[in-house]
C-alpha cells in the first residue's frame, strides 16, 4: 500500500495541469441525519465520538489530507458549534494544516439532499471533488479511483460520479447490516445501473429496467460495503438541485438518476476496492467492528500508534504514556488505554477501548466495552459490550448488560443491574421534556432515566451487540420474501405479503412504489403490453418495494383510468368502448385474487376509482361505464357494487356524493336486472348511450 | 501549493517539491504529517527528507537584527526541529541519525567561532569527510600528536577534535586490514593515530574549566554571548549548509560507494542469497556482475515485498522503489547482467542454505551495538546462515547506522497492515483470531559477521567506532 | 566490600599512614567505592606531605599506592582509582596550560588538594547517571537477575523502581552469594539486603535464591544486571565470585547481561582467564583427607594476621611489563568466599551500562588505550 510512484503521478499532475484540477476539493457531510447514536448524540454530533480514543472526524480528515484533498467543505449539521469549535482548535485549523482552506457550510439542511444543493447554489466548487461522510475510516490511496474517473469524464461527460465500495466476505456479510444495498452493474464499464436498498428481513426482490438484461454482462451484488465515498462532478450537485426532493445520497439520489437514465443519460460509476480497507461507522455494530479492525490493524496507517503517542506492546495492547497499571491487573490483547487512566488491582481488560483520565477500580471485569475519557468504572464492576460515555460514573458492583449505552454524565448507583441493550441519557432528548432521573433505574444517587428511542423510519437501529435470534428471525422472513417472489406469477400472496409489508412500511417508499408503478402501468398501458406481463411486473415491483395490497390497488386504478381517459381525449372514442376495451384488456389486474375478500376489495377498488375520478374529465362517464363493465365482464358481482353504494365512505364528501350520482341508473338498473331479463338492460345500456 | 494536482497522492517528491516554496514551519509539519501517515517511509526517503528539511531550516533561521546567526541559536532550533520530527516516527531511526549529523555540523562551526584553528577547522572536516570519502587527510595530518599539539589553547572542541579524527583514523586502518571480532586487535591499530590522550574516564577528576564534552551537555553551553563572533563577515549558516549539502551527496553517492567493495566480497561462481529487495544490495550484486560470474538466490519476503521482488527479478520495476529516488538505474535487471538468478520462497530458505556460499543483507538501520533493525524474516535468514557456518554481509550506508543503543527491541519493531497476510474480504477470521504482519525485526549483532558501509567493511563491535566519529557524544539523544 | 579487614588503627607511624587513611574512608562512608577511596587517600597524602616538585610527587604516589595495593588481598579496584589519578598527574603536567589561567603544578595541586569531595560527589553523580541509563534496560513486565551488593546496580533497581506506578512493572531476582546454611551467613545477607528490602518496600517482588538454583531460574528472567569491582581492557569484568558462572548460563539461554559500572573501575589489567588475575585466592583447595572446620577456621584467622604483617614496600615500577609480573605476587591471600573474585570474559557480557554511555566491551580498551598512550 506504498502511495503511487511519484514518477507517474507526477506526469498524471503535468498532463492535466492545465486544467482546473490542480486543487482537490472534499465536501465532509459529518452529519448523517440519523439517529443511530443516540442517545449519545443527543449532546454530541456523531463525528465528535471517540473511536478507538480519537474523534471519528479525525479518522476521515486524515484520510483526505493523505488523498492530497487541499480544500474541505464541512458541513456540520446538528451540534454545528460543538464541531467548528473541535475543528477550529485542531491541528487542521493551523496555517501548517494540509487543508488549504476549510469551510463550514452553514445551512438549515436536514437531509444530505440540501447540503449537496446547499452546495450547488453556492457554487464553491469547482472541478470533480470528493463527497465523503464525516465517518469515514479508510487507508485507499484515492488516486488511482480518480485517475480512472478523470479519465472517464474525458471520454464521456455523462459520467458524473465514481462511488467507492469495498467488497466484504461471507462472514462479514452476515453481519448484522441495518441497510443491504444492492447493486446491479456492469462490470465491463464499472457502472452502476440500479441500486437499491433492502433492510435485513425484508423482500429483496429487484425491479429494475428488464432491457438492462440486455447487457452482455450484469453484475447484481449484495457483498459490497459502500463506503460513502464518492468522486463527484459539479454536474451532479446540479442533478441533486434538479431532483429537489431527494434525500439520501443513495436511496433516492442515486435510484432515481439510474432509474431515469434514459431521460438524463447520466452514468454513475463505482471502483471497487479489495485489498484496502474503507469502511463508515455507520452504526454501532459498526462502531464495535471498527474498533475491533483498528487495534488489529486492519486500517493501518490509521493505528493508534502511528503519531507514536501510543506504545504497542508486545502483547498487543496499545498504551499511552502515564498509564498507571496495578500490579495484579491484567489486560489482554486488542485493547487501548488512553493518557492517564488508571486501572486496580486484579481487574481484567480485554478487547476493551479505555479513554484517557478513565478511572477503573479494582477487581472490574471490562470485555467487549467502550469507555470513554474520564468516566469512573468503580470497584467489582462488571461490564460487558457497552458503551459508556465521558464522565459517566458506574457505582460500585453495578453489572451492565450486553448493549448498554450509558450516555455522558450518567451516575449508577452502587449495585445496579442494568439491562441489556438498555440506553441511559441525562439529555434533554426531543421525544421525553421531563430529565427527572429514573430512581428505579439508576438508584438513589445515580443520575440519568432510560432513553427511548422515537418511532422513526428505522426498524431498529443495529444494537452493539449482535442479537442472533433477531437475525434467525430476519433469515427466517428472508426465505418467506423468497417463496414470495416464486409464487408472485401465480399472483398469489399478495395478501400474505401484507402481513410482513407493513413492518417495514416507511411512506415516501410507498408512494415512490405507487409513482412508479402507475408510472410504468400506464406506459404498458399505452404500448399495449399483455395483462399478464404487465402483471408480473407489477409483482415485481411490488415485491422489491413490499407495497401493500392497497398500494398496490390505488396505483392499478390511478394507472387505469389515467390510461381510459387518456385514451378517451386522445383519439375521441366513444367513452363506453374505451373503457369496454381497457377492462377487456387490463381486467385481470382489477381482479387478483379469488379470495374470500373479493367484495371488500372490489368495493375499495371502486372507491379508489371514484376518488381517482373526481379531478378526471368527464370521470362520472367512466365511473359509470366502469362499473358497467366490471360488471358485465363479471369481475365484480352485484353485491360488490350494492355494498359499495351502500358504503358511507362513497359519500363522505360532496364531489364523491356527486360523481357517484352518476351512475344510480347503472345501479337501480343493476337493482331491476334482477326481476326484468336481457331486454330491460339492452335498453338502459341505449339510454346510457343517448345520455353522452 | 499549486503543484500538489489532486491527482497525486502526497509523498518524497511532492514534499521535495514544496520545500522550495512554502515556509519552514509548513514543511516541517507537512514532513511530520507524511511520516505519520507512512507516505514517507524507508531509511533513504526519510534521510534525503530530513536532510532536505534541515537545510531549508537551517537557511530560514532567524538571527537578530543586526547580528548573525549564533552557533547557539541555529542549534537550539536544530535540536527543536529535530525533537519533533523524531518525536513523529521513533522507528524511523535515520531522521534522527540525520539531525545529530547536522546538529555536529553545527557544533563544528561552534568550535570555529570560538577562534579554534586549524584543528577543529580540520576535524570538522572529518566530521563530514568521514562518512564522505576515505579519512585519510585527518589520518595523515594527526600523524604526530606535536602538529596538532603547538601552543594553542586547549578547550574541549580541540579534544573533541583530536577525539574525532583518531578514531577516525582507526576507521581508516579498519579499511586496510581485515577487521576481527576480537577486541585483542584494538591496541594494534589505535596506537596509529598516537592521538594525545583524552579520556572521558577523567572526567571524574577534571578541573571545571576543561570539563570533557561528555559531562557537559554543550560545550560553553548556549548564549553565544560569551564566544567571540567570527572576525570574517561569514555567516555561519553558509558552512552549515554547505555541510549538509555533503550530506545528501552522501546520502545520494553511499550505494555506488558500498558497490565499490563488491569485488572484494563476491568472487567467481558464488552463490550469493539475498532477502527482500534492496537497491543497495541490488548495486552490489550488479557491480560484481561487471566482472564475475555467480548465482543470486533471492528469497521473496512474504508478505510485505515480495511484489517489489518479482518487479526486481523480473525486471519490470514499474512499482516504486520505495528505496530510490532515481528509478532508471535500476531497470537493468541482475539476469540481463548475467548473474544466474533464483527466485524461492521464504519457506526454502533454510533448505537452500547448505549451498550458499554468502548472505548478503540489506537493513533498515543499525544500532550502535551493531544489531539490526531490518525487513522481517531477515533473522530467519541470519539463523539459517549461522546453521550451517555462511558469512552474513549486511551493506548499508552509515547514515543508517544509529547511536542508540537497544533498550527494548521491540520499540523499533513496526506492525503493518494485516489485510497483507491475508486479505480482508475473506476475513472469517476477523474476529476469532489475532492476525500480525510485523514490518520490521531485531536481528541481534551476533547473527552479523560484516558489515559494509560506504566506508568499507567493520565488524559489528567496531561500529561504535564510526558511530563516534559521526555524531557528537552530546548528540546521542536530541 | 573490604570492611572485614580490620583497619590497623595504628595512626603513630612516622609518616601518613595511607593505609589506615584508605580503610577509615571506606568504613566512614558505606558508598565509597574503593578506587574513590583510593583516590582520596591519596589526595589527602598530597595534602599531607609537603613535597613539592613534580618528580617528588610522583614518586610518592606511585610509592604509596603500591603499599595500598599490598595491604589488601584484592588490589584491583583500588588500583584503578590509584592508577587513575596519577595518570590524570602525568597527563595534566604533560599538557601546559591545560588548566586555562594558572597552569603550572602548584596550581593543578591547588586544584586537587581543594575539591577532594567534588571527586566523591562526581563519583556519586555518576552512578545516578549510570541509573538513569541502566533503567532504560527494564521494560513493562521483565524480570531481572542480579548479584552481589554492588551499588550502582541497587542504585539502578532502584531508579526504575521509584518510576512506579506508572512507570514499568517488573521482578527480581537476587543471586545471593551464599546459602542461609552457610557459616558467613549473616555478611552474605547483609551485601544484598538492604537493596532487597528497598525494592520491596516499591513493591517490586524480590525473589532471594542460592547460585545453585541459577538455572532453575533462568527460563524465568528477561536479563542480567551485574556490578563489577574492575572493568580490564578487554572488556571483561572482574566481579563478585559467580558472576562468571551467572554469565555462561545466561549466555548459554540467550538472555543479555549487562554490567553497570563506573568508568573510574577501568582498570589496566588484560586477564585472559581467572589464573591471571593477580589476586591469590585458594577457592580451590586440593586436601589430602577432610580436615574439621575449627582447623580450617584458625588456619583461616592466621592467614589474615600474617598478611597484614607482611606488607612489602614494593619498590615502584617504571615499566608496565614488569609491574604486572610483580603485582601477580604482591597482595595477599583472599581467604574468605564472599571477598572471592572471578573473571567474566568480555564474550559473554552483552553491554557495559557507564555514566559515559552504553558501551561495548570493546568500547572500554579504547577508553584505557587513551588513558595509557
Amino acid at each position: 500500500m506504498a502511495p503511487k510512484p511519484p514518477k507517474s503521478s507526477s506526469s498524471k499532475g503535468k498532463s492535466q495541469g492545465d486544467e482546473k484540477e490542480d486543487v482537490l476539493q472534499a465536501v465532509v457531510i459529518a452529519d448523517t441525519f440519523e439517529t443511530k447514536f443516540a442517545p449519545f448524540t443527543l449532546e454530541r454530533p456523531r463525528c465528535l465520538l471517540p473511536l478507538a480514543n480519537a474523534p471519528i472526524v479525525e479518522y476521515t480528515l486524515d484520510f483526505l489530507a493523505q488523498s492530497g484533498v487541499q480544500e474541505i467543505f464541512f458541513s456540520a449539521g446538528s451540534h454545528t458549534d460543538q464541531v467548528e469549535k473541535y475543528i477550529d482548535e485542531s491541528k487542521w485549523r493551523l496555517n501548517t494544516s494540509p487543508f488549504k482552506k476549510f469551510t463550514f457550510l452553514k445551512s438549515a439542511a436536514t437531509s444530505v439532499g440540501d447540503v449537496m444543493r446547499d452546495l450547488d447554489q453556492k457554487g464553491l466548487v469547482n472541478g470533480d471533488f470528493l463527497a465523503v461522510s464525516g465517518d469515514v475510516i479508510s487507508n485507499f490511496t484515492i488516486a488511482e479511483a480518480l485517475a480512472k474517473h478523470k479519465a472517464r469524464r474525458q471520454k464521456d461527460k455523462n459520467a458524473i460520479m465514481t462511488m467507492l465500495l469495498r467488497e466484504i466476505g461471507p462472514r462479514q456479510r452476515s453481519r448484522q447490516r441495518s441497510i443491504i444495498p444492492t447493486f446491479v452493474m456492469d462490470p465491463t464499464k464499472d457502472r452502476c445501473l440500479h441500486y437499491e436498498e433492502s433492510r435485513p428481513g425484508q423482500g429483496s426482490g429487484l425491479a429494475f429496467d428488464p432491457n438492462l438484461l440486455s447487457q452482455a454482462e450484469l453484475e447484481i451484488r449484495q457483498d459490497l460495503v459502500d463506503c460513502r465515498i464518492d468522486i463527484c462532478t459539479p454536474e451532479m450537485l446540479s442533478l441533486w438541485s434538479d431532483n429537489f426532493d431527494n434525500q439520501s445520497p443513495r436511496k433516492d439520489f442515486l435510484h432515481g438518476v439510474l432509474k431515469d437514465y434514459e431521460l438524463n443519460g447520466k452514468t454513475i460509476h463505482t471502483h471497487i476496492v479489495s485489498d484496502y480497507f474503507a469502511s463508515r461507522v455507520g452504526d454501532l455494530g459498526a462502531y464495535a467492528t471498527l474498533s475491533r479492525e483498528i487495534t488489529s490493524r486492519w486500517t493501518f496507517p490509521a493505528c493508534p500508534d502511528v503519531d507514536a503517542k501510543y506504545k504497542l506492546s508486545r502483547q498487543g495492547v496499545y498504551r499511552e504514556d502515564g498509564v498507571t497499571l496495578a500490579r495484579s491487573c491484567r489486560v489482554k490483547p486488542c485493547s487501548i488505554i488512553g493518557r492517564g487512566a488508571s486501572i486496580g488491582d486484579r481487574s481484567v481488560v480485554q478487547d476493551s477501548v479505555i479513554g484517557r483520565h478513565c478511572q477503573i477500580g479494582r477487581n472490574v471485569h471490562i470485555r467487549h466495552a467502550y469507555i470513554w475519557d474520564h468516566a469512573v468504572v468503580e470497584d467489582d464492576v462488571k461490564i460487558l459490550r457497552a458503551i459508556i460515555g465521558d464522565e459517566a460514573v458506574i457505582g460500585k458492583g453495578c453489572s451492565i448488560g450486553e448493549g448498554a449505552l450509558i450516555s455522558f454524565g450518567v451516575r449508577l448507583d452502587q449495585g445496579r443491574h442494568i439491562a441489556s441493550g438498555c440506553r441511559i441519557t441525562k439529555a434533554r432528548s426531543s421525544n421525553n421534556g421531563s430529565t427527572s432521573s429514573d430512581k428505579a433505574l439508576v438508584g438513589e444517587a445515580g443520575k440519568g432515566y432510560c432513553y427511548v428511542e422515537e418511532e422513526d423510519d428505522e426498524i431498529k437501529p443495529v444494537g452493539l451487540v449482535y442479537q442472533r435470534e433477531e437475525f434467525a428471525a430476519s433469515n427466517s422472513s428472508f426465505s418467506s420474501t423468497d417463496s414470495q417472489d416464486s409464487e408472485v406469477h401465480s399472483g398469489h400472496g399478495g395478501l400474505r405479503s401484507e402481513s410482513f409489508a407493513t413492518t417495514g412500511s416507511d411512506d415516501d417508499g410507498t408512494d415512490r412504489f405507487h409513482h412508479e408503478a402507475v408510472h410504468s402501468l400506464f406506459e404498458r398501458m399505452k404500448i399495449g403490453t399483455h395483462q399478464d406481463d404487465v402483471r408480473v411486473e407489477l409483482m415485481g415491483l411490488r415485491f422489491a418495494q413490499n407495497a401493500t395490497e392497497d398500494q398496490v390497488r390505488r396505483s392499478v386504478v390511478n394507472a387505469l383510468m389515467k390510461y381510459i381517459s387518456g385514451q378517451g381525449e386522445a383519439e375521441n372514442f366513444e367513452i363506453s368502448v374505451v373503457v369496454k376495451q381497457s377492462i377487456a384488456r387490463y381486467g385481470n389486474l382489477i381482479q387478483r385474487d379469488q379470495s374470500q375478500e373479493a367484495t371488500t376489495a372490489g368495493v375499495s377498488f371502486l372507491l379508489e376509482a371514484q376518488k381517482d375520478l373526481l379531478h378526471r374529465k368527464g370521470g362520472e362517464q367512466i365511473l359509470l361505464h366502469l362499473a358497467k363493465e366490471l360488471y358485465d365482464q363479471d369481475i365484480f358481482d352485484e353485491e360488490v357494487f350494492s355494498d359499495w353504494w351502500t358504503d358511507e365512505r362513497s359519500e363522505s364528501t360532496e364531489e364523491l356524493r356527486g360523481i357517484k350520482e352518476f351512475s344510480r341508473q347503472f345501479l337501480d338498473w343493476l337493482a331491476a336486472a334482477d326481476e326484468e331479463g336481457e331486454s330491460a338492460s339492452e335498453t338502459e345500456d341505449e339510454e346510457v348511450d343517448e345520455e353522452d | 501549493m499549486a503543484p500538489d494536482s489532486g491527482s497525486r497522492t502526497p509523498g518524497l517528491t511532492s514534499f521535495l517539491r514544496s520545500l522550495s516554496s512554502e515556509p519552514d514551519e509548513t514543511c516541517i509539519e507537512q514532513f511530520i504529517a507524511l511520516l505519520r501517515r507512512r507516505q514517507i517511509r524507508h531509511s533513504r526517503p526519510c534521510a534525503v527528507a530530513t536532510a532536505y528539511l534541515l537545510r531549508r531550516v537551517v537557511a530560514q533561521a532567524k538571527a537578530e537584527p543586526g547580528k548573525l546567526v549564533e552557533a547557539a541559536r541555529l542549534l537550539q532550533r536544530v535540536q527543536e526541529v529535530g525533537r519533533r520530527l523524531v518525536a513523529a516516527q521513533p522507528r524511523e531511526l535515520v531522521v534522527g541519525n540525520v539531525v545529530r549529523r547536522v546538529l555536529g555540523l553545527i557544533r563544528e562551526e561552534q568550535d570555529n567561532e570560538r577562534g579554534e584553528g586549524d584543528i577543529s577547522g580540520l576535524s570538522s572536516e572529518v566530521g563530514i569527510e568521514s562518512g564522505l570519502q576515505t579519512p585519510q587527510i585527518p589520518s595523515l595530518g594527526k600523524g604526530d600528536p606535536l602538529s596538532s599539539l603547538n601552543g594553542t589553547t586547549r578547550a574541549t572542541a580541540d579534544m573533541q577534535a583530536l577525539h574525532t579524527s583518531q578514531s577516525s583514523a582507526g576507521v581508516d586502518t579498519r579499511r586496510t586490514t581485515q577487521p576481527a571480532s576480537r577486541p585483542s586487535l584494538q591496541p594494534s591499530h589505535t596506537t596509529f593515530a598516537g592521538a594525545p590522550p583524552v579520556t572521558s574516564m577523567f572526567s571524574l577528576l577534571s578541573h571545571p574549566t576543561m570539563s570533557s564534552p561528555r559531562s557537559s551537555p554543550a560545550p560553553a553551553s548556549p548564549s553565544g554571548t560569551a564566544t567571540p563572533h567570527p572576525t570574517g563577515s561569514n555567516d555561519i549558516r553558509q558552512e552549515v549548509i554547505e555541510g549538509i549539502g555533503e550530506i545528501i551527496d552522501e546520502l545520494e553517492q553511499s550505494d555506488e560507494q558500498i558497490a565499490s567493495y563488491a569485488l572484494e566480497h563476491i568472487h567467481a561462481n558464488e552463490v550469493i542469497l539475498t532477502y527482500s529487495s534492496s537497491t543497495t544490495v541490488q548495486r552490489f550484486l550488479l557491480k560484481a556482475a561487471s566482472k564475475r560470474k555467480f548465482t543470486v538466490i533471492h528469497a521473496e519476503s512474504y508478505p510485505n515485498n515480495q511484489r517489489k521482488v518479482h518487479a526486481l527479478v523480473t525486471g519490470n520495476t514499474n512499482s516504486d522503489h520505495s528505496d530510490a529516488l532515481t528509478t532508471e538505474a535500476f531497470h537493468k535487471t541482475l539476469t540481463s547482467a548475467g548473474i544466474t538468478v533464483i527466485l524461492i520462497p521464504d519457506s526454502a530458505i533454510f533448505a537452500l542454505m547448505s549451498r550458499v556460499n554468502k548472505v548478503i543483507l540489506s537493513t533498515h538501520a543499525i544500532l550502535s551495538n551493531g544489531a539490526l533493525v531490518a525487513t522481517s524474516g531477515t533473522k530467519l535468514v541470519a539463523k539459517a546462515a549461522k546453521a550451517h557456518h555462511v558469512p552474513v554481509v549486511v551493506l548499508s550506508g552509515t547514515y543508517k547506522l544509529s547511536p542508540k543503543y537497544p533498550y527494548d527491541p521491540d520499540m523499533y519493531i513496526e506492525y503493518g497492515d494485516v489485510s497483507k497476510v491475508f486479505p480482508y474480504q475473506d476475513g472469517e477470521l476477523v474476529e476469532s483470531v489475532q492476525v500480525e504482519n510485523p514490518i520490521l525485526e531485531f536481528v541481534g549483532p551476533e547473527c552479523v559477521d560484516m558489515y559494509v558501509t560506504n566506508l568499507g567493511g567493520h565488524a559489528p563491535s567496531y561500529l561504535y567506532r564510526i558511530v563516534r566519529d559521526q555524531y557528537r557524544d552530546e548528540d546521542v539523544d536530541i | 566490600m573490604m570492611a572485614d579487614i580490620t583497619p590497623p588503627t595504628s595512626h603513630a607511624t612516622e609518616a601518613f599512614d595511607i593505609v589506615s587513611k584508605y580503610h577509615s574512608l571506606l568504613s566512614a562512608d558505606a558508598d565509597l567505592t574503593p578506587p574513590i577511596a583510593a583516590i582520596e587517600s591519596l589526595i589527602a597524602l598530597l595534602t599531607a606531605s609537603p613535597v613539592t616538585t613534580i618528580s617528588e610527587t610522583l614518586d610518592l604516589l606511585s610509592h604509596s599506592s603500591a603499599t595500598l595495593r599490598s595491604s589488601v588481598p584484592n588490589w584491583i579496584a583500588l588500583s584503578a582509582g590509584t592508577d587513575l589519578f596519577q595518570r590524570y598527574l602525568v597527563q595534566t603536567l604533560n599538557r601546559p596550560g591545560a588548566l586555562g589561567s594558572g597552569g603550572d603544578f602548584g596550581y593543578l595541586r591547588q586544584h586537587l588538594l581543594s575539591n577532594g569531595r567534588l571527586f566523591v560527589q562526581r563519583a556519586k553523580k555518576a552512578r545516578a547517571k549510570i541509573a538513569d541509563e541502566g533503567r532504560l534496560f527494564i521494560h513493562e513486565g521483565s524480570t531481572i537477575l542480579t548479584n552481589g551488593g554492588s551499588r550502582v546496580v541497587s542504585a539502578l533497581l532502584l531508579r526504575a523502581a521509584e518510576s512506579q506506578p506508572s512507570g514499568p512493572r517488573f521482578r527480581v531476582i537476587y543471586v545471593l552469594p551464599l546459602s542461609s546454611s552457610s557459616k558467613t551467613l549473616g555478611k552474605a545477607e547483609g551485601e544484598g539486603q538492604p537493596t532487597i528490602t528497598l525494592l520491596r518496600s516499591h513493591s517490586v517482588p524480590v525473589a532471594c535464591i542460592p547460585y545453585s538454583a541459577l538455572a532453575t531460574a533462568l527460563p524465568l528472567i528477561d536479563l542480567v544486571v551485574v556490578g563489577a569491582e574492575g572493568v580490564v581492557e578487554n572488556g571483561g569484568i572482574i566481579s563478585r565470585l559467580g558472576t562468571h558462572q551467572i554469565g555462561l548460563l545466561a549466555r548459554s539461554a540467550g538472555k543479555p547481561m549487562y554490567v553497570a559500572a563506573e568508568s573510574y573501575k577501568f582498570v589496566r589489567l588484560y586477564p585472559l582467564g581467572m589464573s591471571d588475575l593477580p589476586v591469590r585466592q585458594n577457592i580451590i583447595k586440593f586436601e589430602p583427607v577432610d580436615e574439621d572446620k575449627e582447623e580450617e577456621e584458625e588456619e583461616e584467622v592466621r592467614a589474615v594476621m600474617d598478611g597484614k604483617e607482611k606488607t612489602d614496600g614494593a619498590e615502584n615500577d617504571e615499566t608496565d611489563a614488569d609491574a604486572m609480573a610483580k603485582r601477580r605476587q604482591q597482595g595477599k591471600e583472599i581467604t574468605s568466599l564472599e571477598d572471592a573474585v572471578d573473571f567474566t570474559p568480555p564474550n559473554l557480557i552483552s553491554a557495559l551500562i557507564t555514566e559515559n554511555g552504553v558501551l561495548t566491551p570493546s568500547a572500554v580498551s579504547e577508553e584505557l588505550i587513551k588513558l595509557w598512550f
